[in-house]
């Protein structure tokens, strides 16, 4: 059985020495990765997967080819939040079991009870724990943050990704105070549109989600059209850059031509009409003065090479600029209309409830008073306004949502779906259209809610019965929020201090001093960069701070770990110590086995000498 | 060749260990991929303010700042602020109050009989109720104001604004104090 070729593959050392190589190579990849795709990302695609993808593999490519000045097509954030590649490369959890099975199978093939070698299965063992612990922690730990401002008292941490749709009860004592909310929380995978979703504890209300987004902005009437005018604007930036382009090669050509013609006077001129073209470069976009600082291009155009204004090659005369204008002015007159629009149907825009229809009927009015104006509107401006209101109508039919239920939904009547974000220091706002229904309610249906992440805001849902009264049957508040981990007792923050290296704006140290109440007496505790706070399963790291505008340290974030604990034998371990028991064992397996051979060499060292000394004597009474 | 029993085993064996060590694993790492559930739990009641209470916009160093409007009366603001060790001193700060409604500082003997116990917020909590003309809006406005120190911190309790809606909210804002973190 021991000498299986299997085994003896799994054994050899030339297998572990390249899976170690794998590892190292992984780890340098997924390093390279978090710069384009994030930390999750990277962590979720390289460390915790069983194959590295190849898009994650690209990312991590062009990001090492930087450093070489290579030149790599970088990945665009759509196929970075898009589906993963094809499996490219070992991930880490493959690469770490295939570990763990040659530390096992070398385990099982050169084990005899040995004293000599008790060293060297220790260490394995250690190793083995190592591993598996390491798995069990990616696999089970849970981590969140508290973020907390002088005088904050708070009994819960707030998931870094994570989100759920929180339904709140309160409950009520013989009194009628309210004494504690019982909670129904949802969390956010289960929200996929078209599911309808039941708890007993929700009291027979159902919730049927209508609509679903992973990343969204809310927006009002009004807003849509500045959205719109804002999209006209960067559609307008776009060309110029065309524009600035020509126009700054134009003028570096005229230079060139001077350097060889030499003529101080038009040189002169040269350096006038460039500080124009970057005055208007670096200005807000418009249309007139940009044909201004062209004219002046064109003119120098004439000057230096000695052209006629007709010439094809000048500037103004180009085909191509001419276009890149008429586009500029179009994307102009658009973000005119936009702002007539804004300020012609204010109210209509800043009305609450403002429907699909209403929206409509507004926008239709808007371009019949435009047609109808009082003296001459140009065929221009009509065909602009027609243009605009057809985008703009079809844009708010897109993203209307319509809630006829809950401030959210009554404010914000359009939800823009976005991109989901990867970076490390962003994160989605998922929002969710969900209609509420209850067997008692009128038509069976308590209304259509919208709730946001972005906004955080706790919605009250009424159940009324079927009844004249519309008498109450329960007062929940909903929110949709990230997901509340409660740690199970009280913390307060005292003070917090940012401490700088005298002199310079290097920190030194972060500290956040936390008034812990759990029951006992409150204690207080300095929580450093380096030494958290350990209470009730939980470990609090100091992890950055906000200033204020006076530059003072104002607000603490305090990221929380937890690790699940298991029981052997009527002892709790947490999972967390299981790396630090790994290390311990690895190390009694390397002191005993070093101090086995050491004890055993200094023993026949001993031996030797004693040899010596014998063999010398015995000669000695020989020559005597 | 046909393998020999022992053989064949052996490779039984073997693989059950392999296949061990792989399900174990993948066992393990599919805990996680399970669907989450809807979790029910019960926490403490949440202080609320009073109804009537809209949020605001917070200045400088407040942590929360709330606004009453009355349709007839006018409006109040509420707001709470949390400062380190005393905060500048309670007869500065009353003095700092008094200052906003256009009345004459205190001396530190005259103190004394412009406090009132606050027994909810402890013995060190103090509340004092003034009226004179804000040095804003140049109207008449009244501030009852609620100073508690507790620990290291010191806690700034204000309601201030138009007279009568300062009055109508009084009892409101003392009794909602003791739940306000």
């Amino acid at each position: 059985m021991k000498d299986h070729p299997l085994l003896k593959l799994l054994t050899s050392l030339k297998v572990t020495i390249a899976l170690l190589v794998i590892s190292l190579i992984i780890i340098f990849l997924g390093t390279m990765s978090q710069r384009p795709i994030g930390l999750d990302q990277s962590l979720d695609r390289f460390f915790l997967s069983w194959a590295v993808d190849s898009i994650a593999m690209k990312a991590a490519l062009y990001q090492t080819a930087q450093l070489f000045n290579w030149e790599l097509t970088p990945i665009t954030p759509e196929q970075v939040v898009g589906p993963h590649g094809f499996p490219v490369f070992p991930g880490g959890f493959l690469v770490g079991t295939l570990l763990l099975i040659c530390l096992t199978a070398s385990f099982y093939r050169h084990f005899t009870w040995s004293a000599k070698k008790a060293g060297i299965y220790l260490t394995h063992i250690g190793i083995i724990s190592l591993i598996l612990g390491q798995i069990i922690i990616d696999v089970f730990k849970e981590e969140s943050f508290v973020h907390m401002e002088r005088g904050d008292r708070k009994d819960y941490a707030v998931s870094f990704q994570d989100n759920e749709l929180a339904f709140l009860l309160p409950i009520t004592n013989d009194d009628g105070q309210v004494v504690s909310n019982r909670v129904v929380s949802i969390p956010e995978p289960l929200l996929k549109e078209g599911a309808t979703l039941t708890h007993p504890e929700l009291n027979g209300l159902s919730i049927k989600v209508d609509r679903y987004w992973k990343n969204a902005s809310l927006l009002t009437a009004r807003q849509l059209v500045e959205q719109d005018r804002q999209e006209q604007l960067d559609l307008e930036k776009e060309v110029l850059e065309t524009v600035y382009d020509i126009m700054g090669g134009r003028i570096r050509a005229m230079e060139e031509h001077l350097d060889e013609n030499a003529d101080s006077e038009k040189r002169e001129v040269l350096t006038q009409v460039k500080a124009g073209f970057f005055e208007v470069k670096g200005a807000e976009p418009n249309l007139q003065r940009l044909a201004s600082s062209l004219g002046e291009v064109h003119e120098m155009e004439k000057r230096v090479f000695g052209r006629a204004d007709e010439d094809s090659s000048l500037v103004f005369n180009s085909e191509s600029v001419r276009n890149l204008l008429l586009k500029v002015r179009a994307y102009e007159d658009q973000r005119q209309i936009a702002s007539l629009f804004d300020s012609a149907t204010h109210d209509v825009l800043t009305s609450t409830n403002c429907t699909l229809n209403a929206f409509d009927s507004n926008a239709t009015d808007f371009q019949e008073k435009i047609r109808l104006f009082p003296g001459e509107t140009s065929d221009k401006m009509i065909k602009g306004t027609e243009q605009f209101v057809k985008r703009i109508r079809s844009r708010a039919k897109m993203y209307y949502v319509g809630a006829d239920h809950g401030r959210l939904g009554r404010h914000f009547r359009f939800v823009k779906n976005e991109l989901p974000v990867f970076k490390n220091d962003e994160r989605d706002f998922p929002a969710a259209l969900v209609t509420v229904n209850h067997p008692e309610a009128k038509n069976k249906t308590v209304g259509t809610f919208l709730f946001s992440s972005s906004r955080g805001l706790q919605q009250v849902v009424e159940v009324r019965d079927d009844s004249e009264e519309s008498a109450l049957i329960d007062k929940w508040k909903a929110v949709l929020r990230s997901k509340h981990h409660f740690i199970g007792f009280d913390l307060s923050l005292v003070d917090v201090k940012w401490d700088l290296y005298p002199g310079t704006e290097i920190p030194k140290n972060f500290s956040s001093k936390v008034v812990v109440e759990d029951g006992a007496d409150p204690r207080t505790i300095l929580i450093k960069m380096n030494e958290p706070l350990r209470n009730q399963g939980r470990t609090f790291y100091q992890q950055s701070m906000t200033k204020n505008q006076l530059g003072d340290a104002e607000q603490t974030t305090l990221q929380v770990v937890k690790n699940p604990d298991f029981q052997i034998g009527g002892f709790v371990v947490s999972t967390a110590s299981i790396p630090y028991i790994g290390c311990i064992i690895v190390s009694a397996g390397l002191i005993y086995q070093f101090m086995f051979h050491l004890l055993g060499f200094a023993r026949r060292q001993k031996k030797d000498q004693l040899k010596q000394t014998e063999n010398k004597e015995t000669e000695g009474a020989g020559n005597e | 060749m046909r393998p020999k029993l022992y053989e064949f085993k052996q490779g039984m064996t073997l693989n059950r260990i392999i296949m061990g060590v792989i399900g174990g694993v993948t066992l393990l790492l599919s805990a996680c991929s399970q669907p989450p559930e809807i979790e029910v739990y019960t926490i403490p009641a949440e202080p609320t303010p009073p109804d009537n209470w809209g949020f605001a916009e917070r200045f400088g160093p407040e942590k929360e700042r709330y606004e009453i409007t009355d349709s007839f009366f006018g409006k109040a603001n509420v707001s709470l602020t949390v400062l380190q060790g005393d905060g500048g001193g309670l007869l500065e700060n009353i003095n700092r109050w008094r200052g906003q409604l256009g009345l004459e500082p205190v001396e530190e003997s005259g103190l004394e009989e412009l406090l009132q116990p606050v027994p909810a917020l402890g013995n060190d909590a103090v509340l004092v109720d003034f009226t004179g003309t804000s040095q804003r809006s140049q109207l008449e406005e009244r501030l009852v104001g609620v100073i508690a120190g507790q620990g290291e911190l010191t806690w700034f309790y204000k309601l201030m604004g138009a007279p009568s809606v300062v009055e109508k909210s009084r009892e409101g804002f003392l009794a909602y104090l003791p739940d306000w973190h």
